[in-house]
């Protein structure tokens, strides 16, 4: 179901919901007007069971540029255009229908690409039908906190922020090698991600964390054209520290990432068990301090020092950062209890 | 402090792009070299255009050209090879590069396109900057010789450094883990515009980070347009 954004900038297009305790938020632009490959983000909740969603999807023009056909007004799409939006349907419909991964790979695989006739004759492995990431945090809402599954294919990702404890990832890129730092730099090409003319894996993974935190899935435009990770941290709180409410940190948001990215950008986010936009911004006061001593004032202060300079601040970011930032990753075989 | 002033740590990492161009020189190929000829002028501006309408930046991009032939027929004239040649510093040694290539010969399918190929595998590609790209294209109409025939090995003009085998070459060009490959495995893509042939549907098959334009057999390589051509180059990096 497509909603209409509560906020429109420059193209970039923001959405967001508040309740008691609940704080939603979307944010979606793209790098050439008309032309962004990312579907709208999308954040379902069914608030008799206390069950939300929030995903994310890639279409992955790199992998899938042949055309699926033109618009009614003979705009073309390509592939990766029209399988983001669909994935982004299927992915609704899973929601609503029934929790079983499973079934939604089977939706994918046989509904994807349905009716379009339409074959590329490129082949190779970088190349894919149809090709998608996915990156969703389906959860359930409890008084003592949040328990999750997440579910990927591809390079978007999905995170919890906690007060104390900063951003975490959840889930692990498919591509050959994991140090999240060594990725940014190298933007290496996807060994998995949703497609309809090979075999794809829907990773999932299950976890909690007590309240108040927060959730997000992003496409690789918000995090993979930053300095080090931790920058990806610093531009979300950052941007919220200077927020007056949900819909001005979309805002915020917006304009931050299209003064950096390369690429076409989205986001999901839920803020669970804060007492109100007010409350949450101040939760996150101490940390988005440390992250701007400890990590943006330094690659600051290195810009100005030359490229070496900068790898050397990249690094020790890196250093000081990993610790927490994978805390989380260490049990993505199996279920994380804490 | 404002917030529209604290973005000093966001990236605008930038592109390091090596591209090496494996063209077949032999007498069919006339038309297609007529064609690269005719765009290697317009070809790094075209390649930068498509880059920065990604909204991707290119802070080092050069060119390498071997052009190949048949080691069978006329071992000789077999392989051409220029170093990386800097753009926009070295065009003129591009633009002479590529006008010197002709077609002639070659003798009958197959040709030593493999040859080609493990030279621009063993290529000195860039390793010091971020967001390396490391760039084979093949443009051939015909299969390859099988590599480790004495026939050809025994050459005088031979290259020493390829390998005998298809095997040991998929080792040198390597897969996501490996520790023999010569080629950095995040950086590397090979874009073959070839028929379906050997050995070119078992590499797409086969070999990571490729693209593959099969053309039908016997009737060239008109069908993909240059433009299309410098689209998927972009689109691939």
């Amino acid at each position: 179901m497509d909603v209409e954004p509560s906020r429109t900038v420059q193209g970039a297009r923001v959405w967001d919901h508040t309740a008691p305790g609940f704080v939603a938020l979307s944010v979606w632009t793209e790098r050439i007007a008309g032309r962004g490959e990312d579907a709208d983000p999308l954040i379902v909740v069914h608030w008799p069971t206390a069950r939300g969603l929030i995903a994310v999807f890639d279409g992955v023009g790199g992998a899938g540029r042949a055309s699926a056909g033109s618009t009614p007004v003979g705009q073309e799409r390509t592939q990766a255009w029209v399988a983001a939006r669909r994935l982004r349907g299927l992915v609704e419909e899973w929601f609503v229908d029934g929790p079983s991964v499973d079934a939604l790979h089977d939706k994918v695989v046989t509904r994807l690409a349905a009716d379009i006739t339409v074959r590329s004759r490129m082949r190779g492995r970088i190349h894919r039908e149809f090709p998608s990431t996915l990156a969703a945090l389906a959860f359930t809402m409890r008084p003592d906190g949040v328990r999750w599954d997440v579910v990927w294919a591809g390079d978007s990702r999905c995170y919890v922020v906690e007060p104390d404890r900063g951003l975490q990832q959840l889930s692990l890129d498919d591509v050959d090698g994991s140090d999240a730092l060594d990725l940014l730099l190298q933007d290496p090409p996807m060994t998995n991600m949703v497609s309809v003319d090979r075999e794809f894996a829907l990773n999932r993974w299950r976890g909690q964390a007590p309240a108040p935190c927060v959730l997000v899935t992003a496409t690789d435009g918000f995090f993979g054209y930053v300095s080090t990770p931790a920058q990806f941290e610093h531009v979300l709180l950052d941007t919220l520290w200077f927020a007056r409410d949900p819909a001005h940190w979309g805002e915020l948001l917006a304009e931050r990432v299209a003064a950096y990215t390369g690429d076409d950008a989205s986001l999901a986010v839920v803020a669970l068990g804060f007492k109100g936009f007010g409350n949450l911004r101040a939760s996150f006061g101490e940390r988005r301090n440390l992250l701007r001593h400890e990590h943006d004032e330094p690659l600051r202060a290195a810009a100005d020092r030359g490229e070496d300079a900068v790898r050397t601040a990249r690094s020790d970011s890196w250093r000081k950062y990993r610790g927490g930032y994978e805390q989380r990753l260490a049990m993505v075989v199996g279920e994380d209890d804490r | 402090m404002s917030q529209n002033q604290n973005r000093s740590g966001d990236n605008n990492l930038k592109y390091a792009v090596d591209i090496v161009l494996c063209v077949d020189t032999t007498a069919s190929m006339a038309r297609m070299l007529a064609n690269v000829k005719q765009s290697a002028m317009s070809f790094p501006n075209r390649l930068a255009q498509e880059m920065a309408a990604k909204g991707r930046g290119i802070s080092s991009l050069r060119l390498k050209v071997i052009g190949f032939r048949d080691y069978a027929d006329c071992a000789e004239d077999a392989m051409v090879v220029s170093p990386f040649l800097r753009v926009p510093d070295d065009l003129d040694s591009f633009e002479k590069t590529v006008n010197a290539l002709h077609a002639g010969g070659g003798g009958d399918e197959p040709e030593s396109a493999l040859e080609a190929l493990a030279l621009a595998i063993g290529s000195d590609w860039e390793t010091g900057l971020d967001r390396r790209r490391h760039v084979i294209v093949m443009f051939t109409d015909a299969s390859a010789h099988r590599l480790g025939d004495p026939r050809h090995t025994s050459a005088a003009t031979y290259p020493q450094s390829v390998p005998g085998s298809l095997e040991e070459l998929y080792a040198q060009w390597g897969s996501g883990q490996s520790h023999s490959a010569r080629m950095e495995n995040p950086a590397k893509r090979l874009l073959m515009f070839a028929p379906e042939s050997y050995p070119w549907t078992d590499i797409a098959d086969d070999w990571n980070n490729t693209i593959y334009f099969p053309s039908v057999a016997g009737e060239g390589l008109e069908e993909w347009e240059m433009d299309q051509i410098i689209a998927t180059i972009a689109n691939s990096l």
